[in-house]
C-alpha cells in the first residue's frame, strides 16, 4: 500500500525502510552504548507489546540499553509526572507516544531541553516543532488505515442509512486522521450514507457506548472502530445483546484478527506494523544519536486485511506463527 | 493684514468639540487595544504592569479591564510574585473564550487548523488534494473539517469568532469579497460561520509564522518560500509589508539573464521556471534520460516519473547531477534575494518548501552566493536558516491573522458594546448585504455531517 497522510505539520513521509544504519554507524552507536526509556499510553495491548519488542530488540542490536518501559495507563497526568522524573535522568533518548495534544506538550518540550534526544510515535503534540522539540516522529500511515477500513466497511452497508465510527474523546493525532479519511472516503465514495460518531474516552465503556449509541440511531447499518481494543469491547457487547453489525477496525490484534477469520462481524482491518515501527523508531533514535539528520515523519504503509489474506497478514505483523483458530481454511 | 486679524491669529483657535469627543474615543480604542495585546501576549501580568507598559493611570486600567471582565476576556486569578508590600493579583487573558478558524489552500496540500484567541494552533489537520479539485469542491472540503474539529474540540460554531484563509494563486486587493475563480469563498464562509474572514498569501501568512517563531531576533525578516512558485514574504520593524495590491512578494518572477522559458504569468525566463520544483523535477528527469545521472534514471525507471523531492533524495545519496541542480537552485534564488537583502537589511532570511528545508545542499549555495554579491554591511550578522515550521508556519501566520483582526483597535471598539465579534454591527451588515445579493452563497454541510455523544 502506498502513503496516503500528511504529517503533523504537512510533511511528506520519508518511509520507513530508507531509514538505513551503515556498519560505520552501528560501530558507533555500539560503543556509545546508549541508555533509552520508552514510554508508552499502555502496555497491555498488543500494538504496544509488539511495539515494545521491535524496539528492544534493534536497540539491544547496538548495545543500546532500554533502561524502562512506563505505563501511563491513558492518563495524561501520569505521562506529565513519568516525562518530568525521566528528564532528570542521565538518558541519551527517550521514546514516547503522547497521550493527548496540547495537555502533555510542554511535558514533553521539557524532555528536549533537558538534552535528551526525544522520539515520538504516532502522534506530535500541537506546538512541539521537529529539530528544536523532537526529532522525528514515526508512525503508521493512520490516514491511508482510515480511508482503508473505509473500503472494506463500504460492501457490507446497503444503499442509504448511516455508518457508525466508534470514536475516542482524547485529542489524538493518529485516530483523528483515522476518522478524518474514513468520512472523506465515505463523503466521496458513499454519499448515500450519513456518517454518525460517538465517543468514549474509557475503553470499558465502549460497550455500553455503542449499545446505547444504536438505541439512538437504530439506522446504522454498519461500524469503525478506530482501534481494535474498544472494536472488541463494541463487538462483544453486541453480541451479548444479540445485534450483529459489520465492522472494521484498525489493528490486526489477537481477537479481531479470529473474528475476521472466521468470518464473523469484523469484515476487514486496516493493520498497523507495529514491530517493524518499533524498529523503525529504534533505528531513527539510533541515528540521530551518532549525529545524523533524521526525517521529521517517518511512515509505515498499513496492510489491507481480509479473510483472504489474514492468517499471511498476522505472520507479517505479528511475526509469529497464527493461532490454530485462523487456520480454518488453511 | 488687518491689525484685527493679527490679533486674531495669534490667539490659539479652541478644537471643535466633536474634534475633541473624536480624539478622546480614539485614545480609548487605542488604550483598549493596548491592554488587551499586552494581556494576550503575556506581555504584562498584573494592573502594575499594565500601568507601566501602557502609561495609562490606575483607574484608566481598572477602567479597561472592567470592560474586558465583562466581555468575557479577561479573568484576575491568583497572586503573583510580590516585590515588597501585597503580592499583586495576576490578570489572564481567557484564550479559550473563543476560537478562529484558519486553512491554507495549496496546489496539491490543504491546511487547516483551530487556534485560539492568543493565536496558538491547538488543532491541525494537512491533506493532500487534488491538483484539479474545483472550488466549491475546496470550499465543501473545509467546511467538512472546521465543524469536525470545532466539535472534536467541544466547540459550537459560535466559538469560531473569525476565520482567516488563502487559497492558490497571487492575492489582489483587500478582501472580504473575493473570489477564486469565480467563487466568492470569503463570503462563503462568512455567510455559514458568520464571522469576519480575512484573506492573505500563503506567503504573507508562513512569514507571519516565521516572526511568531522567534519575534525578538526577526522584527526585520525575509521569508523565502521555495515550491512550484517561488515567493517572498517581508517582516520590516516588525510589520508585514504587503504592497499596493496586497500581492508583495513575488520573487519567482525575477528574470533570470539568458532564460527564455516562458511562466505562466505571461513573461520568459522567470526564476521559478529555472529553479522552482517543476523545473527541477524537469531538469532531473532530462538527466535521467541522458544518461548524465545513473542516480535519477533509476529512480525514473522505478516510479515511471521524476519529482524534485526525488532529486533531493538523490543528492542526499551522494549523485553529483542531483547535488549540482540544487546548488544551482540555491545560487539563482540567492541571486534574486541579493537585491532584497541589499535593500531591506533583514537581520535573517528563512527558507521554507520542502526542497529548501530538507537537506543543506541548496541552503550552503544560496548562502554562498549571499555572502558573495551583497554589501558586507547587510550580511554581517546575518542569519540564514531552514524554517522549522513547515507548512504549519503559513497557519500559525493565519491564526496571527484572524486575532489581530479581532483585537484591532477601531474593531474591538465595535463589538466591545455588544459582547462578542459576531455581532459587531459592520459584520451584521456585511452578512445581510451578502445574502441579500446571493441567497446561495450559503454552503450546505455535507451529507456525511455527524452527529455525537460523548460518553463519559
Amino acid at each position: 500500500m502506498s502513503i496516503e497522510g500528511l504529517g503533523p505539520h504537512g510533511e511528506l513521509a520519508t518511509p520507513a525502510d530508507q531509514l538505513v544504519i551503515t556498519p560505520a554507524q552501528a560501530a558507533t552507536a555500539s560503543a556509545a552504548r546508549y541508555r533509552v526509556a520508552i514510554v508508552l499510553h499502555t502496555t497491555t495491548s498488543d500494538w504496544s507489546r509488539q511495539q515494545t519488542a521491535g524496539i528492544v530488540a534493534t536497540l539491544g542490536a547496538h548495545s543500546a540499553v532500554v533502561t524502562e518501559v512506563v505505563d501511563c495507563g491513558f492518563d495524561k497526568d501520569a505521562q506529565i509526572a513519568s516525562l518530568a522524573r525521566l528528564a532528570g535522568q542521565k538518558l541519551d533518548a527517550i521514546i514516547s507516544i503522547p497521550i493527548g495534544n496540547a495537555a502533555v506538550a510542554d511535558a514533553h518540550r521539557q524532555v528536549s531541553r533537558a538534552g535528551t534526544k526525544l522520539l515520538l510515535m504516532d502522534n506530535a503534540p500541537t506546538g512541539l516543532l521537529p529539530g528544536g522539540d523532537y526529532v522525528s516522529v514515526v508512525s503508521a500511515d493512520n490516514f491511508g488505515l482510515g480511508r482503508t477500513c473505509a473500503e472494506l466497511l463500504s460492501p457490507h452497508l446497503a444503499e442509504g442509512g448511516a455508518a457508525g465510527i466508534l470514536s475516542f474523546g482524547i485529542d489524538f493525532f493518529a485516530t483523528n486522521e483515522r476518522e478524518i479519511a474514513f468520512r472523506q472516503w465515505m463523503e466521496t465514495e458513499r454519499p448515500d450514507l450519513t456518517v454518525r460518531r460517538t465517543r468514549f474516552e474509557d475503553i470499558a465503556r465502549a460497550g455500553d457506548t455503542v449499545i446505547d449509541f444504536l438505541d439512538t440511531h437504530p439506522d446504522i447499518k454498519g461500524l469503525f472502530g478506530l482501534w481494535d481494543e474498544p472494536a472488541i469491547a463494541a463487538m462483544d457487547a453486541l453480541k451479548v445483546a444479540g445485534r450483529e453489525l459489520p465492522m472494521t477496525a484498525v489493528d490486526l490484534g489477537n481477537e479481531v484478527a479470529i473474528e475476521l477469520a472466521r468470518g464473523g462481524m469484523i469484515k476487514g482491518i486496516g493493520a498497523q506494523q507495529p514491530y517493524a515501527q518499533g524498529e523503525a523508531v529504534a533505528r531513527a533514535c539510533l541515528l540521530s544519536l551518532v549525529g545524523e539528520q533524521v526525517a521529521s515523519w517517518v511512515v509505515l504503509p498499513g496492510l489491507r486485511v481480509g479473510p483472504g489474506n489474514v492468517v499471511e497478514s498476522y505472520q507479517v505483523v505479528w511475526h509469529s506463527v497464527v493461532p490454530q483458530e485462523l487456520m480454518l481454511d488453511r | 493684514m488687518s491689525e484685527s486679524r493679527k490679533a486674531r491669529a495669534k490667539v490659539p483657535r479652541k478644537p471643535r468639540q466633536s474634534a475633541v469627543r473624536e480624539t478622546e474615543a480614539h485614545v480609548d480604542r487605542q488604550d483598549l487595544a493596548a491592554v488587551v495585546a499586552l494581556l494576550r501576549e503575556g506581555v504584562a501580568l498584573t494592573r502594575l504592569e499594565l500601568e507601566a507598559e501602557t502609561g495609562l493611570g490606575r483607574a484608566a486600567v481598572s477602567d479597561r479591564l472592567a470592560a474586558l471582565v465583562d466581555l468575557g476576556l479577561v479573568q484576575e486569578g491568583e497572586a503573583g510574585k510580590s516585590s515588597g508590600g501585597r503580592a499583586p493579583r495576576l490578570i489572564g487573558f481567557r484564550r479559550n473564550a473563543g476560537a478562529v478558524l484558519v486553512a491554507v489552500v495549496g496546489q496539491s496540500t490543504l491546511g487547516m487548523g483551530v487556534a485560539d484567541l492568543a493565536g496558538t494552533l491547538v488543532f491541525e489537520h494537512h491533506e493532500a488534494t487534488a491538483a484539479d479539485l474545483a472550488p466549491d469542491a475546496v470550499v465543501a472540503r473545509l467546511v467538512t473539517l472546521f465543524d469536525w474539529a470545532l466539535e472534536q474540540l467541544s466547540f459550537t460554531s459560535e466559538h469560531a469568532w473569525s476565520i482567516a484563509l488563502s487559497l492558490p494563486g497571487p492575492m489582489e486587493g483587500p478582501v472580504d469579497a473575493a473570489s477564486w475563480l469565480g467563487v466568492p469563498v470569503a463570503m462563503q464562509l462568512m455567510t455559514r460561520y458568520r464571522c469576519s474572514v480575512h484573506l492573505r498569501s500563503r506567503i504573507q501568512m508562513m512569514t507571519l509564522g516565521e516572526m511568531r517563531q522567534s519575534p525578538a531576533a526577526h522584527s526585520n525578516l525575509l521569508v523565502i518560500d521555495v515550491g512550484k512558485e517561488i515567493n517572498a514574504g517581508v517582516i520590516s520593524a516588525g510589520h508585514l509589508h504587503l504592497g499596493a495590491q496586497h500581492s508583495a512578494g513575488l520573487l519567482g518572477h525575477t528574470p533570470v539573464a539568458g532564460a527564455v522559458d516562458l511562466c505562466w504569468c505571461g513573461n520568459n525566463g522567470c526564476l521559478e521556471t529555472q529553479v522552482g520544483s517543476a523545473a527541477l523535477a524537469a531538469d532531473g528527469r532530462a538527466a535521467a534520460i541522458d544518461g548524465r545521472s545513473d542516480a535519477l534514471a533509476a529512480v525514473l525507471a522505478s516510479k515511471g516519473a521524476l519529482t524534485a523531492i526525488d532529486v533531493l533524495q538523490c543528492a542526499q545519496g551522494g549523485d553529483g547531477v542531483a547535488a549540482e541542480l540544487l546548488a544551482n537552485a540555491g545560487r539563482l534564488i540567492g541571486s534574486a534575494a541579493a537585491t532584497l537583502v541589499n535593500v531591506l537589511n533583514p537581520s535573517a532570511i528563512v527558507l521554507t518548501g520542502r526542497i529548501a528545508q530538507t537537506g543543506d545542499m541548496l541552503l550552503a549555495a544560496f548562502r554562498e552566493t549571499l555572502y558573495r554579491t551583497c554589501h558586507p554591511l547587510v550580511t554581517r550578522d546575518l542569519i540564514t536558516l531552514r524554517s522549522v515550521l513547515g507548512s504549519s508556519g503559513s497557519l500559525v501566520g493565519a491564526a496571527i491573522v484572524a486575532t489581530d483582526a479581532l483585537f484591532e483597535a477601531d474593531t474591538l471598539a465595535g463589538w466591545v458594546g455588544t459582547g462578542t465579534p459576531l455581532q459587531h454591527p459592520a459584520l451584521l451588515a456585511r452578512i445581510d448585504e451578502a445574502e441579500r445579493q446571493r441567497p446561495e452563497l450559503s454552503v450546505q454541510p455535507p451529507s456525511t455531517f455527524a452527529d455525537s455523544e460523548l460518553a463519559s
